[in-house]
């Protein structure tokens, strides 16, 4: 036996291991009966359900054609979510115009050899834009300027 | 006459000023997103989903509406001056359009397509002001084990429709369902998989979950692909050529527009259905009834005048089952659930008799928004273009600007956005294990829906799952959703399903 479909291989292991990780958090949780149901029961059905999809994806992985694993683009993956993160992290704090300039600031590093001239500009750009359209013209309850 | 009054009712919803200046706003953005390709039109309406929570709601709706068929217009000037397809819904447009281009009729080609869509959409209209409140009568009558149903039946057209692998669909489904039931349960008041997070007590916000899965994926999926690739789509362009059609194009051009909007109508209002498999029915039945099917692919004005007909009257139709029964048939649909929602409309047929505001306004804005693109857009289409030359480099952080402030406005808090965050990266390693992400947000949608009626079909039923066969109705829901999942579970037209999509 082969693993020959990493792809779909991975696919069904990452089904298996999130209907597993929800059945361990649920199973804390009152099931009832099927007349009257408590909060656990439609999440363990499905939760079982999930896992037996993972494990049918991972069965058929060992049968078809050969797929290679994909290439993950680490570096904007991880850049994009890390800047939305932080201005989650930071917005309170900092207030509206310095999160979007900072968050502007990183995400232009997704893709190498941008100019930080217009890294900067933009972020500027951007900043003044927002606060000038959500704060001033839409009103929105935010932060503008950093509070410390 | 009934229709009579609730029509001019509408109108006087639809042709406030404030109601055609945001009819106008969610028009141009549509044609905006459509033109341009790489921003989807499910995660514009996600992000501007959030903007709305200030509007009232029918004025929020008429907006939202008309980002979405504002883009299947747009989606047709990319595809035929670039060869490119600004929507999914675009592709077929992209066969017969470009070519049709490259001969020096783009003129022609836009104007059929602007035409054509405008048939499309008017007629699709009145199907929707016409069929709606028979299924809301039909609806009103169904019970809990009938919206179970209805709802599995809803999931299982979106497995089969959804592109690539059809078990990973269905566990995209699951997981879907329960990523939904987050938060504090209504029966018995238990909190689940909160992780004692307080923001989550109240359950994932869907905006948070859409925004992160369509909007922040699919800015990292553009980031990947080197910028040379996205530029060239510009420098392909060729002259207009002229504005009006000889009598011999119309001719042809106007049956496949009808026949278009007959099947666009039909398909939109399956669960799962819509613009994309509308174009795509439209432009095979074309090629089919064609005296000389190899003119196909060589700018027949055929292939432009009936899938641009059927994808927007798909689009109008697609309506029908999120307004009357709260079941979303696609994405785009599953939001505006969610915007109804979020100003507490409990989407299902009770909206047409509480709110006839929002129902017939609505229906007479579609109107409405789809003469104002004819009229607004065909001057305009240089300016779209012009667009298209603005550098993705520079766009994304705005976007991704807008997402944030966007998310953060729901609840006022700074965990949604990080929340959004995870998503988007969970959603990129989904688009990159080829999971579709429209399932998981269908089932999201309608996950807290149908515990509740499960919970109470069994309840009635004290505990047996006959329920859902002895009841007839239930019984042909379920029927017809088997039958969807064994037809594509068969290998042979799985194969083919590949080679169709």
């Amino acid at each position: 036996m082969q693993i020959r479909d990493k792809k779909d291989f991975v696919s069904g292991l990452l089904l298996v291991v999130l209907g597993a990780g929800a059945l361990l958090v649920v199973r804390n949780y009152r099931m009832g009966t099927a007349y009257r149901m408590g909060p656990g029961y439609f999440p363990v059905v499905l939760s079982l359900l999930l896992i037996t999809v993972g494990i049918i994806i991972v069965g058929l992985a060992f049968r078809s054609a050969e797929v290679k694993f994909p290439n993950l683009a680490w570096r904007p993956l991880i850049i994009v979510s890390a800047a939305v993160i932080l201005f989650g992290l930071i917005l309170k704090g900092a207030g509206l115009a310095l999160t979007t300039l900072v968050m502007v600031v990183a995400s232009r590093i997704a893709r190498p050899g941008y100019r930080w001239v217009e890294t900067v500009v933009l972020g500027v750009v951007i900043s003044v834009a927002c606060a000038g359209i959500f704060y001033f013209g839409l009103g929105i309850q935010m932060p503008l300027l950093p509070s410390w | 006459m009934d229709l009579l009054q609730n029509l001019s009712l509408g109108f006087s919803v639809a042709l406030t000023l404030k109601n055609i200046l945001y009819c106008f706003f969610g028009t141009a953005i549509g044609t905006l997103v459509g033109v341009l390709p790489g921003i989807g039109t499910p995660s514009t309406v996600a992000l501007l989903l959030p903007l709305t929570y200030g509007l009232d709601p029918t004025t929020a709706l008429i907006m939202l509406a008309g980002i979405y068929y504002g883009a299947q217009y747009g989606c047709s000037t990319t595809s035929i001056l670039i060869n490119v397809p600004g929507e999914p819904s675009g592709v077929i447009t992209v066969l017969d359009g470009y070519q049709m281009a490259r001969q020096g009729r783009a003129g022609e080609a836009l104007l059929v397509s602007a035409v054509g869509s405008l048939f499309g959409g008017c007629v699709a209209t009145v199907v929707v002001a016409a069929f709606g409140p028979v299924l809301v009568n039909v609806a009103l009558k169904f019970s809990a084990a009938e919206y179970f149903s209805l709802m599995v039946l809803g999931l299982s057209a979106a497995v089969v429709l959804a592109r690539g692998s059809v078990i990973k669909a269905i566990g995209m489904v699951f997981l879907g369902l329960l990523l939904s039931l987050a938060g504090t349960d209504v029966t018995s008041g238990t909190r689940r998989f909160t992780f004692g997070v307080v923001e989550l007590y109240d359950g994932l916000d869907f905006v948070v979950v859409a925004m992160g899965i369509l909007g922040i994926t699919e800015l990292i999926v553009n980031l990947e692909e080197t910028e040379e690739q996205r530029e060239s789509f510009t420098k392909s362009m060729k002259g207009m050529g002229i504005w009006r059609l000889s009598r011999e194009e119309f001719g042809r051009a106007w049956p496949a527009s009808v026949r278009g909007t007959v099947i666009g109508s039909a398909l939109g209002i399956l669960p799962g259905g819509g613009a994309l498999l509308s174009s795509f029915a439209s432009y095979t039945i074309e090629k089919k009834l064609a005296k000389e099917p190899e003119r196909f692919g060589r700018g027949a004005i055929e292939g432009v005048a009936g899938p641009e007909s059927a994808n927007n009257a798909g689009a109008q139709t697609s309506f029908i089952p999120m307004l009357t029964l709260g079941i979303p048939s696609n994405v785009v649909m599953a939001l505006m659930i969610g915007a109804l929602m979020m100003h507490n409309i409990q989407p299902g047929p009770e909206v047409m008799t509480k709110n006839p505001n929002l129902f017939w306004g609505l229906v007479a804005s579609m109107w409405v928004g789809n003469f104002m693109l004819v009229i607004l857009n065909l001057p305009l289409i240089g300016i779209w273009i012009k667009l298209l030359t603005v550098k993705y480099r520079l766009l994304y952080p705005a976007i991704l600007a807008v997402c944030c402030i966007g998310v953060y406005t729901v609840t006022n808090s700074g965990t949604n956005v990080l929340l959004m965050g995870v998503f988007g990266a969970f959603g990129y390693v989904l688009v990159k294990l080829q999971f579709e992400p429209a399932p998981l947000l269908l089932a999201f949608v309608l996950g807290p829906m149908m515990e509740e009626n499960l919970r109470r079909a069994m309840t009635i039923s004290r505990g047996s799952p006959a329920v859902f066969v002895t009841r007839p109705i239930s019984l042909v829901l379920l029927a017809v959703a088997a039958f969807l999942l064994l037809a594509v579970l068969v290998p042979s037209i799985a194969k083919r399903r590949e080679k169709t999509f």
